[in-house]
């Protein structure tokens, strides 16, 4: 029982990273119609940033603060050099690119930084215990920051002009259009939206794994069964799938040979989809 | 839009996601070191065949990994090749001809590696290809040599290597994961730790180290308690590494890549673990505790290959080399191990008459183990050979006797992290 109550604890820490990138794949599909590819690679550069600024400022906080800024501006020029220009063209050819942009950035992040282990400088500390269950400060600021920022983006989505406008422009397009929503500033609003989701996202992870080349990437099947689970185009689907993903590889682990958890997150995704074949909270 | 059609598009881009995964799935990166072998046939070497001419040179190929993940091996494995063959030649070559080396870098991929070998083979005329570092490249070169008839020597771990079907061409000088993981299970009953867990990768090299040391531990009357194996390439392992500490081992055997090894050692701690752990020093090396701190890495022990220091022909290397390279070679394992492949091909040259790569591979696997005179040079070897007595190579690595698949028993070191240094504990004998 105390295992399966920590084992759920390690999974909300690991469903709530997988729940940001879940929560920024769901908003590109929704606005720009295509499976983002590069999201998890996008959520690399700028943990590597923040470990770069770390070494530059010392102090881990600002560091990561300047990092969302700088690996949100990553994420909107690589939809200026990249997705812009195929904005009409169709979902394939949007998905390709994005296979391309993962790749390259993988690559570009390789050849700044090197593909050796690497860590932020944070103090190490033994856990907390809260009764049955240990937790460390790192998944405390996990937890909370996660938390704020989803927050954050559902008061823009739900609270906001522009907001409104996005949700508008993702369920019909073309009445959008005619009731004179510009449509390119909801885009860019929405990639700086997912581009605070995947450096938040990808700093975190950086902060309870540690950093290599493929950081992102190793997040993205589960981030994508997120998005899925939770009903495409679901902003609140999306991050409770997150958990739902994370808790369940988790609880899994304990049932099972642990070398397949990650397979029981599809199952429970396939589970799901015969039962509700739009997701949970398919919008 | 209506309704049906605004669905119809949401089935689609759900299948377009589904896709999306498969094809996640299918690119993610695996680390399965035959992925890329290629295994076909080299084109027919034509019109090299193996030349017995008294007096041309044998010519040797040196494969080493003098960039990329091997880089910091590389150079010292080939210098180490560059000092046997000057002994060899210095006490007139095998069968009275001199020994030619060619080196190429294999860079630590399999592709440059094929490169590398089919250039050695059709272009130069090498007989032997020595020294291939990684499993991957020396699976991707071992079908080039099987086809052309040429003996292939390495230093790498995979179990795949041992069932090669090779006509006794294949040998690796070093170890294969599953040998380590028996050989350093018999060191830690010996330790006196009778309850062991073991938490291993799903990779097939630490699975197969993690099932040998499984099976040689309880032979030797220790108990496994539990074997846990986790998908690497996780943020957190905690789960895991909770279900290893409810059964309350005495030691925690983690057979992991660095990625893992490192995440679950900070989480181990961070969860307050009180537990000695066992790794593989490639595992659980300088770049862990350079990032952990020495906190968490604290009483860590850690195991590899490791030369016999005692051997003679170790100290005899170690002059040469220190004098080449400039570099303690105490830090490069690989270099008495490739010191030991031309050895061993040279005497077997010797004694095989011919550089014929099956007849040869015959003569190594004699000439490696008893019974026979002890031999520890060239030199003496090539002496004795020529008298017509079995001898029995001991190298700079170690004792080196190849059982029929031409794998061999390494000795193994064994350090212990103490105040974020690793301290030498001793070897497995």
């Amino acid at each position: 029982m105390e295992l399966a109550l920590q084992a759920v604890a390690n999974g909300l820490v690991v469903g709530a990273m997988i729940g940001l990138l879940a929560l920024g794949l769901t908003m590109v599909f929704g606005i720009a119609k295509f499976a983002n590819v590069a999201q998890g690679d996008l959520a690399t550069v700028s943990a590597y940033i923040a470990l770069t600024l770390q070494s530059v400022v010392g102090s881990f906080v600002i560091a990561a603060g300047s990092a969302i800024v700088v690996g949100t501006l990553v994420v909107v020029a690589v939809y200026a050099v990249a997705f812009r220009r195929l904005a009409r063209s169709s979902p394939v050819a949007l998905l390709v690119t994005s296979i391309g942009v993962a790749l390259a950035l993988r690559a570009i992040v390789s050849l700044i930084w090197g593909v050796r282990l690497q860590a932020y400088d944070l103090p190490i500390a033994r856990g907390m215990v809260l009764g049955p269950i240990r937790l460390t400060p790192t998944d405390f600021g996990i937890l909370m920051t996660s938390s704020v920022v989803v927050a954050a983006i559902y008061l823009m989505l739900y609270r906001t002009r522009s907001g409104i406008e996005m949700r508008a422009v993702a369920d019909e397009p073309d009445l959008a259009r005619v009731s004179g929503i510009n449509s390119r500033r909801v885009i860019i609003t929405m990639w700086i939206a997912n581009g605070l989701l995947v450096s938040v996202g990808g700093i975190l992870l950086g902060m309870k794994a540690a950093l290599t080349p493929l950081l992102g990437w190793n997040i993205l099947l589960p981030a994508f069964a997120a998005t899925i689970l939770g009903g495409i185009g679901s902003p609140v689907g999306a991050v409770t799938a997150g958990i739902v993903v994370g808790v369940s590889t988790e609880l899994a682990a304990l049932l099972l040979n642990p070398a397949y958890k990650q397979a029981v997150a599809f199952i429970v995704l396939a589970a799901v989809l015969l039962w509700r074949p739009r997701g949970l909270l398919a919008a | 839009m209506n309704r049906r059609t605004s669905a119809t598009i949401a089935v689609r881009t759900r299948l377009g996601v589904v896709a999306v995964a498969l094809i996640l799935a299918a690119c993610a990166p695996t680390s399965s070191p035959a992925a890329s072998a290629t295994g076909g046939p080299s084109e027919s070497p034509d019109g090299t065949p193996a030349s017995t001419a008294a007096g041309e040179a044998i010519i040797v190929g040196a494969l080493n990994p003098l960039t990329g993940e091997g880089g910091a091996y590389g150079a010292g494995m080939a210098a180490a090749i560059k000092i046997a063959v000057e002994e060899v030649n210095a006490a007139g070559g095998p069968l009275g001809r001199t020994v030619e080396v060619v080196y190429e870098d294999d860079a630590t991929d399999p592709d440059q590696a094929v490169r590398g070998a089919e250039k050695l083979i059709n272009v130069d005329g090498a007989q032997a290809i020595l020294g291939t570092w990684a499993s991957s490249s020396t699976l991707a070169v071992a079908p080039l040599t099987i086809e052309a008839g040429v003996i292939e020597m390495n230093t790498s771990g995979n179990p795949d290597i041992t069932t090669l079907d090779d006509n006794d061409t294949v040998f690796r000088t070093g170890g294969s994961d599953k040998i380590q993981g028996a050989v350093i299970a018999r060191a830690m009953y010996e330790q006196g730790t009778r309850r062991i867990t073991i938490l291993a990768n799903q990779q097939a090299g630490t699975i197969g180290a993690a099932e040998a040391f499984q099976s040689t531990f309880e032979e030797e009357g220790g108990e496994v308690i539990e074997l846990v194996v986790y998908a690497d390439n996780q943020p957190s392992y905690r789960t895991e590494i909770q279900q290893v500490l409810a059964t309350d081992p005495e030691l925690v055997f983690l057979a992991g890549y660095q990625p893992d090894a490192t995440i679950i050692l900070r989480e181990a701690f961070e969860l307050g673990a009180d537990v000695s752990w066992l790794s593989q020093l490639f595992a659980v090396n300088q770049q862990v505790v350079d990032t952990l701190g020495p906190e968490p890495v604290e009483g860590v022990q850690t195991y590899d290959l490791v030369a016999d220091e005692e051997a003679e022909a170790y100290a005899r290397l170690k002059a040469a080399y220190e004098d080449e390279t400039g570099a303690p070679l105490l830090e490069n394992i690989y270099a008495p191990l490739c010191y030991d492949q031309v050895i061993l091909y040279a005497l077997g040259v010797e004694m095989a008459g011919t550089t014929d790569g099956p007849a040869v591979g015959q003569a190594i696997l004699e000439i490696s183990r008893p019974p026979g005179e002890k031999v520890f040079s060239f030199a003496e070897g090539v002496e004795l050979l020529r008298e017509g007595m079995d001898i029995d190579y001991d190298g700079a690595s170690g004792p080196i006797d190849f059982d029929d698949t031409g794998d061999q028993t390494p000795v193994m070191g064994i350090w212990q992290i103490v105040s974020g240094e690793f301290e030498f504990q001793g070897t497995s004998e």
